[in-house]
């Protein structure tokens, strides 16, 4: 018995090492992150002198020390995140902490106490619950400390908000496809994240608000709980319980290569989109899948976030709300129907329409190194 | 073990009546608000996404039959899965070694936690939960973070395909792996040790059974069920990232006890999972046809299944306090 168990656990580890070296798939398969993925068409284009060149040089020339807190380092989005942020590290010479609360409110503040006394120059943070964190992100910024709050607006004394426009970026997938299918009468389906999470929140009341423009169009929603194995249940669900749908919006990519997969097991004959813009998901639009995505990128959502903290430690004066320009991505087809109809602008808000070429760019390392080089302005 | 007694029924029949009752009356309550719920589609669809989950609740019905927990279940899932599907991918995509190497690692993580239950003198909440964090670091450390997509058309069969063209294969694999249990369970002396260990483990070892080696061989069985569970869940979303295993514990659990197995031990059935399963199942999909808010959802599926624990308690204490009286 001794012996099977000393083999069973070494049969594990070896395993498990395979693994970790194997992670690079052959060609039956592909992957998400940028640098293990085949190179999109538009990254090969560039040459390779700007891929290289550090984006810019610091104003103060001193090394900057920086606080990660985040929810999880788990989600593939925010592994991109992390993937970004790392390379603006290098590129801004900061040296970049990272700390991972598992979505445990008292844990971040815990690690952002940790960050203060540590002394660190800056605290980033992707907070778990923007009430209650107020008064450890005062602490902070009491302490001397730049505290830089991501994905939605913390309403401390102090700190600067890295927003990206969640609400708005769903207010217009949901036009355009009330646009759409504005002749037609059936429903919508939505798949978000969970209850109590912001970003999805965000994005479901932008949706819920504009489709209410469409009396036509019946809006159901399912919970997706971030998870592939639940928004494929959820999209085979509504797709079964709703025979007259017509679209189905999900709110992260992550969530919509399962959400596709059981709309196709449903047998669903329906156009489906998505928010994020992460390379399979443009793959997705490419062949004609999806209708429509947002481009945010979350590689270069970490990139920014790390060139904004960088610009404040160097002394430079800039907005507390600080805005990461977004921009809307879909083929030939649907990019033509969109500027027909004057859908780049709704309700005084203007979208930036691209195509999927140009999407490719704006993700890849290199491009978002050039777009926040020291010709960037921030918001001011 | 049996089941009636003088024409009264008794508990397991009871148990098993008011489970099909609950399950009737959602079915009927889902089919007055869209009739679509019971057209052939969605009733095979049901059964086609509750398989990996019915036979993760199988595995964990013999292990809380002894009086144990399997903590592990939802990040060993999404470990098994993450693993066995790398190697697959960067070995030239052979459905063969997917599914081998998903019973393999399987067994192994039932090992481990059979050896620290029975050789380190753990408790099975602390052992499994200890393997519950190793599982989820083996999983971030071996995907980093990404998304994977599976390709090989042997996998699409096993997570898609349908047996004579209608019967979803996922289905024809759950039935099996509940017709292996049932035979494990009811005509085993692995069975009958695994009741014996939960109704009075000492009484159990006074009767000459080996209680550690019966309790090992118990999580190894359970291992090898979360990994037919973890093969049948990435072979259908056809994609690997870390949060695949969602909340796949607390439904195998729940399904477990709805179908009255013991938390105490000494109790359980295979049938019983099996509607269990189906209840867990037909409650998740008829509150989409009953068009729930999607922010109460979450909320009705815990009230549900707190309901029909409380009932199920409810008429355990009344069977006990009858024959009482008798």
């Amino acid at each position: 018995m001794k012996r099977l168990l000393a083999l069973t656990l070494t049969l594990a580890m070896t395993l498990g090492i395979c693994a970790g070296c194997g992670s690079k798939p052959a060609d039956g398969g592909s992957t998400a992150a940028p640098d293990a993925a085949a190179p999109a068409p538009a990254e090969s284009a560039e040459p390779e002198e700007e891929a290289e060149a550090p984006a810019a040089d610091t104003a103060t020339g001193e090394k900057m020390t920086i606080g990660m807190a985040c929810i999880n380092l788990n989600d593939a989005g925010l592994i991109l995140i992390k993937n970004g942020a790392d390379l603006a590290g290098e590129d801004y010479d900061c040296e970049l902490i990272w700390k991972a609360c598992e979505g445990n409110l008292d844990t971040q503040i815990d690690q952002i106490r940790g960050f203060i006394q540590q002394g660190v120059d800056a605290i980033w943070i992707d907070s778990c619950d923007v009430a209650g964190i107020v008064d450890v992100v005062n602490e902070a910024t009491d302490a001397g400390i730049i505290v830089l709050t991501a994905g939605s607006k913390v309403e401390a004394d102090a700190n600067y908000n890295l927003i990206y426009p969640d609400y708005d970026d769903a207010y217009f997938s949901a036009t355009v496809i009330g646009e759409y299918y504005k002749d037609q009468t059936g429903s919508i389906g939505l798949v978000v994240g969970s209850a109590g999470n912001l970003v999805s929140e965000k994005r479901q009341e932008g949706y819920t608000a504009a489709m209410e423009n469409y009396p036509n169009l019946k809006l159901v929603s399912g919970m997706g709980m971030w998870d592939a194995t639940t928004s494929m249940t959820v999209a085979e669900d509504l797709v079964r319980s709703n025979t007259d749908m017509l679209h189905m919006h999900i709110i992260a990519a992550g969530m919509s290569y399962g959400a596709y997969q059981g709309v196709q097991n449903a047998g669903g004959n329906i156009t489906i989109s998505t928010n994020d813009g992460d390379p399979d998901a443009l793959d997705y639009l490419e062949k004609g899948d999806y209708l429509l995505d947002n481009v945010v990128g979350n590689e270069r959502l970490g990139y920014w976030g790390i060139v904004i903290a960088r610009r404040l430690f160097d002394g430079e004066a800039m907005a507390v709300d600080q805005y990461l320009p977004t921009y809307k991505v879909m083929g030939d087809e649907m990019l033509k129907f969109v500027q027909d109809n004057g859908l780049t602008e709704i309700n005084g808000v203007t979208y930036e329409v691209v195509s999927i070429e140009e999407a490719r760019k704006i993700i890849a390392s290199e491009s978002y190194q050039k777009e926040f080089d020291a010709d960037f302005v921030p918001t001011k | 073990m049996s089941d009636r007694k003088n024409g009264v029924l008794r508990k397991p029949d009871l148990n098993r009546m008011i489970n099909i009752g609950i399950l009737a009356a959602l079915m009927c309550v889902a089919t007055i608000s869209n009739r679509s719920f019971l057209s052939p589609g969605n009733l095979l669809g049901v059964l086609e996404q509750n398989a990996a989950k019915g036979v993760m609740a199988l595995g964990a019905t013999f292990v809380l039959i002894t009086g144990g927990i399997d903590l592990s279940m939802g990040n060993g899932l999404t470990m098994i899965a993450v693993v066995s599907s790398i190697l697959h991918v960067s070995t030239g995509n052979r459905a063969w070694l997917l599914v081998a190497l998903c019973v393999l690692i399987g067994s192994v993580l039932g090992s481990v936690n059979g050896f620290l239950i029975t050789k380190c003198r753990l408790l099975p909440f602390v052992a499994t939960l200890g393997m519950m964090t190793i599982a989820e670091g083996i999983t971030h450390w071996a995907s980093e973070g990404k998304i994977m997509f599976l390709s090989s058309p042997a996998v699409s069969y096993i997570g898609r395909g349908k047996v004579f063209g209608v019967l979803p294969f996922q289905t024809v694999a759950f039935l099996f792996m509940a017709a292996l249990a049932a035979v494990i369970l009811y005509r085993t002396r692995l069975g009958t040790a695994t009741y014996a260990l939960g109704s009075n483990e000492a009484a159990a070892a006074c009767c000459g059974i080996n209680t550690s080696r019966q309790k090992f061989k118990i999580y190894v069985l359970n291992g090898m069920f979360i990994g037919v569970a973890a093969l049948l869940t990435v072979s259908r979303v056809g994609q690997i990232s870390p949060n695949l295993g969602g909340d796949s514990m607390m439904d195998a659990i729940a399904a477990a006890v709805i179908g009255g197995t013991s938390t105490m031990g000494g109790r359980g059935t295979i049938g019983g999972t099996i509607i269990g399963t189906l209840i867990i199942g037909v409650l998740i999909n008829a509150l989409t046809f009953m068009e729930v808010p999607v922010n109460a959802q979450s909320a009705i599926k815990g009230l549900v299944i707190l309901i029909a624990i409380v009932v199920d308690a409810l008429f355990t204490l009344f069977q006990k306090r009858k024959s009482g009286k008798d």
